[in-house]
């Protein structure tokens, strides 16, 4: 029983908690949080760089033909929208992670945290079925125009 | 002997680790997708391993240098998808961790050390790939 209760945080062998110990992260919890963090910013920048190469994949298509012309559209603002989702909540965890690792024990950056963790996975999980979706149309719509040829 | 509920209910168990009870039922919320994408990577690996396989015995036919190229391509991607889908399943299990006991020392420490793992993954991997496409345009020049 008594190595459940040291399980939680700030309770010594005894059973007892250090006050100036609980309701906060571990030195290394922070360096754990202040590294995703970073990454974390590294991958919204490049979504903002995807964001900024969609748009000049704008320029030059009035020279394509009408059927791909709908397509490439479809594919660019679905890329737009992705990117841009996605930078926002990296931003976010990363502007909430630095907080956290500068030794913030605020209830908003810690639910900050868990937002966007939920938002970015929820987004990129319903973005990968999405893709995956329109990759299995894809094949089918090959695989059909290929038994049509011979 | 002092039961755990004794001391802590679950809400003020959670706080005491930094995450309070709305951040773990976010985590939580979140460690359905995170599961599911585990298990996608985990699939996508797979498929991939098989075209590697077969596009290694139409490689072998064309000549060495082919092979040596369909092994570092389908290397990497098959490699970044096997480890994110490895760092997913850890980031899965933290976050499933905390429907029960709420946040507890050694949970916390999993949960902070595996969303470390899954963004530095990703963020290594791109940085892998952004070097690789301006080495190929570069190359193209």
């Amino acid at each position: 029983m008594l190595e459940q209760q040291n399980e939680f945080v700030g309770q010594d062998a005894d059973g007892f908690y250090d006050l100036d110990d609980v309701g906060t992260f571990s030195a290394q919890n922070r360096n754990d949080i202040k590294a995703a963090g970073g990454w974390a910013f590294f991958l919204g920048v490049l979504s903002v760089l995807g964001i900024i190469a969609s748009l000049l994949s704008f320029n030059g298509t009035g020279r394509l033909p009408s059927q791909i012309m709908g397509l490439f559209l479809i594919s660019t603002v679905m890329t737009l929208v992705i990117n841009g989702v996605i930078a926002y909540w990296c931003f976010i965890f990363s502007g909430a992670a630095r907080e956290i690792g500068r030794g913030s024990d605020a209830v908003g950056d810690a639910q900050k945290l868990s937002g966007s963790v939920l938002a970015i996975f929820r987004i990129f999980g319903i973005f990968m079925v999405v893709s995956l979706l329109l990759m299995l149309i894809g094949l089918i719509f090959s695989l059909t125009e290929f038994r049509n040829i011979f | 002997m002092l039961e755990t509920t004794d001391i802590l209910d679950d809400g003020q168990a959670s706080a005491r680790s930094g995450f309070d009870p709305v951040s773990i039922s976010r985590f939580v919320k979140a460690s359905g997708w995170i599961t599911f994408l585990s298990v996608l990577f985990y699939v996508l690996g797979g498929i991939f391993s098989l075209i590697c396989l077969v596009s290694l015995v139409f490689a072998g036919f064309a000549g060495g240098i082919g092979v040596v190229g369909v092994l570092v391509g389908f290397g990497i991607i098959i490699g970044f998808l096997f480890v994110l889908g490895r760092q997913f399943q850890n980031l899965g299990s933290a976050t499933a961790a905390f429907k029960k006991g709420g946040a507890t020392r050694q949970k916390t420490n999993e949960l902070c050390r595996s969303l470390k793992g899954v963004y530095s993954t990703i963020g290594i991997f791109s940085a892998i790939f952004i070097f690789l496409t301006i080495l190929q345009l570069l190359l193209q020049f």
